[in-house]
C-alpha cells in the first residue's frame, strides 16, 4: 500500500443520473491502492457500488471526480475542458492505451457472438495492437490452450457452455498481455458445477503473479486467494484488511451482518 | 431559379374536393381492411389447423399473394378478371377486391404469428379444464392473440391506406385523382401533390393515435 | 361458370410477349437494385443521426423518418416527377424520379430497421470492446455493426421485396419496366387477363428468388448461433 502501487484511485465519486438530477451517489470518495502482484477481493451487498468501482478503474464508467493512476500515468475526467476537442481526443487516446493494459472479465461473458472463440481472442490484438494476423492467432491459440479451450477454438460462443465461455473471455483479456485484471462477478452467472473450474483459473493467474481486483461472492476464494479484502456498502469502503483477518474477525457491524447473512 | 409562382389558393378553393377524395380513400380502406381481416383469419386458421390438406394451400396462398404488387392486382381485377368473368366492376369494387386480396396475405401472417405467440400452456390449461376446442380458441387463445396482433394490424391498415392512394389509376376519384385533375387544369403540380401528401401524413398520425389508444385500452395489468 | 367458359383465353400472347417482358424485367431489377443500394447507405446515415448526441441532428432524423414513412410511394413519385420538376424547373426522367422517390421512402424504413438492430446489440458488447482498448469507431465497426447487420438482414430483405414490388408504381409516370411494358402489351394485344397474370408471375418469381437467396444468406450469417 505504499507509493509503488500499480494502480491508485484517488477521491473517486460517481453518481447515477436520471435527466439532469443526480439520483444516487454510487461511489463516495473512494481511495484505493493495489500493489504489484496483489489480489484484492471486493465484497459487499448488491448495489453497494462494487461493479461501478471496477468500471471506474478502466473508465468504462468514468469517475466524475478524482483520478486513476496506473503504471505511472494519471487519468482524470474531472479537469478535462469540455469544449477542447484536441484535449478530449488526446484523453481518449491515452484511455485506449490504458485499457489495453487492463483486462476485464464480465459477469455475462460478453463474448462477441459473431466471432469464433479464436477470433474473439485475436480480434483486439489484431485491431487494437496492430499485430500481424498470423502472430495474433498464434497468441490467441496459446491463450486458449492455457485455459483449456484449445480444442474449442473454432466454436462460436453459442456452442459453448457458460464455463467455457468464461474461459474464452479470460483468454481474450489475457491475450492483450495486461498488467492488471478486473473480474466482475465472473462466476455469478455460472451453474454451480462450473464455478470451481473458473475459480481455479483465477487462482492460477493470481499465483503466477498477476495483479487482480476481484469482485465476487465466493468467500472461499476470497479467503484462499485474496491478499487483501474490501467490504463495500452504499458506495463507501466500510472495512478493509488482510482477507483472512477480515473474514475471520470482521470489525465493522455492517461487515459482520453481511458475512453472517451469506455464510 | 424559382420562377415558379406558388399558388396555394387553388388547393384551398378545392378543399372540399380533396376532403371528399380523402374520405373515399378512407372508407375503401376500412372496408378492404375488415374483409382482409376475415379472409386472413380464415387462412390463418387453415394454416394452424394441423391438417396438412388445409395447411399447404393456405401457405401457398400467402406466398403467392405477397409476391404480387398491389398495382398488378388492381389492373388484373379491373381489366383482366372483369373480362374473364364478363362482369364490369366499378373502380371502387375492383379497388376493394384488390386491396382485400393484398391485405389478407398480411393479416393471415399476423394472425398466425399471434396465435402461435400465445403460450402453449394456455390451451393445455383450458383443455384440462374441459373447454371444447372451439371455446378454447374463442375464450382463451383469441383474446390473447388479438393483443399481440393489434400493433401489426395497425401497420397493415396504414399500408392499405397508402395502397388506396393508387386507386386513381383505375379511375376512382380519390384525393390523388383530385390532385391530378387540378394539376392538369391549372398547371400547378407542386401544390396539389404536396397537399395530398400532407393529408396522408395527418391521416396516418390520427390513426396511429387511435391504435395507441386501443393498445392501452386492451393492455393487461 | 358459364361466363368463364365463354371467355376464349389467348395464352399464345404470353409466348409472343416474353421478349419484351425480358426488357422490362431488366429495368425493374436495375431500378430496384440502385434504389436498394442507395437507401441502404442513406438509411444507415439517418439511423446514426437519429442516435446522435447532438439533439438538433436527432430531431431532424426523427422528422425525416416520420414524414417519409407516412406518405405513399405513388404520391412521392408524383411529387418528385411533377411537383419538384414544376417548382424548380429541373426535369427528371421518369426513371430518375423513380429512383429518388424509392430511395427516400425506403431509407426512412431502413433507418428504423438499423436503429432497432443497433439497439438490440447487448450493452456488454460495447463494454467488452471498450475494455479491450477499441476506440469508438473501431468498436462500432468491428463489434457492434456486424452483429446489428445480422439482426437486420431479414427486415432488410423484406424491405427489398417491397422495393421490387413498389417499383411497379414508377410505371405510371412512364418507365418501361415490367409493369410499363405489360400495360403497353395489353394495349396492343387486348388480352388483359393473360398479360396481367403473366406479369404477376414475373414479380412473384423475383420475390421468391430473393427470399430463397436471403434464406441462404441468413443461414450463412447465423451459423454461429447454433
Amino acid at each position: 500500500m505504499s507509493a509503488d502501487g500499480i494502480v491508485r484511485a484517488e477521491r473517486i465519486n460517481k453518481w447515477f443520473h436520471r435527466g439532469h438530477a443526480k439520483e444516487q451517489h454510487v461511489l463516495r470518495d473512494i481511495d484505493l491502492t493495489v500493489t504489484k502482484g496483489e489480489t484484492l477481493v471486493v465484497i459487499g451487498p448488491s448495489g453497494s457500488g462494487k461493479s461501478t468501482l471496477l468500471r471506474c478503474i478502466n473508465f468504462l464508467a468514468p469517475p466524475e471526480t478524482g483520478s486513476v493512476t496506473f503504471l505511472g500515468e494519471t487519468l482524470s475526467q474531472e479537469s478535462l475542458p469540455r469544449f477542447d476537442v484536441r484535449a478530449r481526443l488526446d484523453h481518449e487516446r491515452r484511455l485506449r492505451h490504458f485499457r489495453t493494459k487492463i483486462g476485464m472479465v464480465f459477469q455475462h461473458f460478453n463474448l462477441f457472438p459473431h466471432m469464433t472463440a479464436l477470433d474473439n481472442v485475436a480480434a483486439a490484438p489484431i485491431r487494437v495492437l496492430g499485430l500481424p494476423k498470423v502472430q495474433a492467432r498464434a497468441r490467441a491459440l496459446e491463450e486458449l490452450e492455457r485455459v483449456g479451450m484449445g480444442a474449442k477454438a473454432k466454436a462460436y460462443p453459442n456452442q459453448l457452455s457458460g464455463g467455457q465461455k468464461q474461459r474464452v473471455a479470460i483468454a481474450r483479456a489475457l491475450a492483450m498481455r495486461p498488467e492488471l485484471m478486473l473480474f466482475d462477478e465472473a462466476t455469478s452467472a455460472l451453474d454451480p458445477e462450473l464455478i470451481g473450474g473458473i475459480l481455479e483459473e483465477m487462482k492460477k493467474l493470481a499465483v503466477s503473479g498477476m495483479t487482480m481486483i476481484v469482485v465476487t461472492h465466493e468467500m472461499g476464494f476470497a479467503r484462499e486467494v485474496g491478499d487483501r479484502l474490501l467490504f463495500m456498502d452504499a458506495g463507501s469502503i466500510v472495512e478493509e484488511g488482510p482477507a483472512r483477518d477480515v473474514l475471520a474477525a470482521p470489525q465493522n457491524a455492517r461487515t459482520q451482518e453481511f458475512l453472517r447473512a451469506i455464510l | 431559379m424559382f420562377a415558379y409562382a406558388f399558388d396555394w389558393s387553388v388547393v384551398l378553393e378545392h378543399r372540399h374536393a380533396f376532403l371528399l377524395g380523402a374520405w373515399l380513400d378512407i372508407w375503401v380502406t376500412a372496408i378492404s381492411f375488415l374483409l382482409a381481416c376475415v379472409l386472413g383469419m380464415a387462412v390463418a386458421l387453415l394454416r394452424v389447423s394441423g391438417v396438412r390438406l388445409f395447411r399447404w394451400p393456405a401457405f401457398a396462398y400467402v406466398q403467392l399473394v405477397r409476391g404480387v404488387p398491389l398495382l398488378v392486382f388492381l389492373y388484373w381485377v379491373y381489366f383482366g378478371l372483369a373480362v374473364v368473368l364478363g362482369v364490369a366492376f366499378t373502380g371502387v369494387q375492383a379497388a376493394i377486391i384488390a386491396l382485400t386480396l393484398t391485405g389478407s396475405a398480411y393479416t393471415a401472417e399476423i394472425f398466425r404469428a399471434a396465435i402461435g405467440g400465445v403460450d402453449r400452456g394456455q390451451a393445455e390449461a383450458a383443455t384440462a379444464l374441459g373447454f371444447a376446442r372451439r371455446s378454447t380458441f374463442r375464450h382463451v387463445v383469441f383474446p390473447q392473440a388479438i393483443r399481440i396482433a393489434l400493433p401489426p394490424l395497425g401497420n397493415t391498415f396504414v399500408g392499405l391506406l397508402k395502397g388506396a392512394t393508387l386507386i386513381s389509376v383505375i379511375g376512382v376519384a380519390d384525393m390523388v385523382f383530385v390532385a391530378q385533375d387540378i394539376n392538369l387544369t391549372y398547371f400547378t403540380p407542386f401544390e396539389p401533390f404536396t397537399a395530398v401528401g400532407l393529408i396522408l401524413i395527418v391521416l396516418v398520425a390520427i390513426f396511429s393515435l387511435v391504435v395507441t389508444g386501443a393498445e392501452r385500452f386492451l393492455r393487461l395489468p | 361458370m358459364s361466363a368463364l367458359l365463354a371467355y376464349a383465353f389467348r395464352w399464345s400472347v404470353v409466348q409472343e410477349s416474353f421478349g419484351q417482358l425480358e426488357h422490362g424485367l431488366r429495368i425493374t431489377l436495375e431500378l430496384s437494385l440502385v434504389a436498394l443500394v442507395l437507401s441502404l447507405a442513406l438509411g444507415l446515415i439517418v439511423a446514426l443521426c437519429r442516435m446522435a448526441q447532438f439533439a438538433p441532428l436527432r430531431l431532424a432524423a426523427y422528422a425525416y423518418i416520420q414524414v417519409f414513412r407516412a406518405v405513399s410511394l405513388y404520391i412521392y413519385v408524383l411529387w418528385v416527377y411533377f411537383g419538384i420538376a414544376g417548382a424548380t424547373g429541373i426535369n427528371l426522367s421518369p426513371l430518375t424520379a423513380g429512383v429518388i422517390a424509392l430511395t427516400i421512402l425506403n431509407s426512412a424504413y431502413m433507418a428504423e430497421i438499423y436503429r432497432s438492430a443497433l439497439g438490440a446489440v447487448d450493452r456488454g458488447q460495447h463494454e467488452a470492446a471498450t475494455s479491450l482498448g477499441f476506440g469508438r469507431v473501431r468498436g462500432f465497426t468491428t463489434v457492434v455493426l456486424p452483429q446489428a447487420i445480422r439482426t437486420a438482414v431479414p427486415s432488410l430483405v423484406n424491405q427489398f421485396v417491397d422495393i421490387v414490388k413498389d417499383s411497379s408504381i414508377v410505371a405510371i409516370i412512364g418507365t418501361m419496366d415490367l409493369m410499363g411494358v405489360t400495360n403497353q402489351l395489353v394495349g396492343f394485344y387486348r388480352a388483359p387477363f393473360e398479360l396481367y397474370t403473366l406479369v404477376a408471375f414475373f414479380y412473384l418469381t423475383i420475390v421468391l428468388v430473393i427470399s430463397a437467396l436471403a434464406a441462404g444468406l441468413e443461414r450463412h450469417l447465423q451459423r454461429h448461433l447454433r
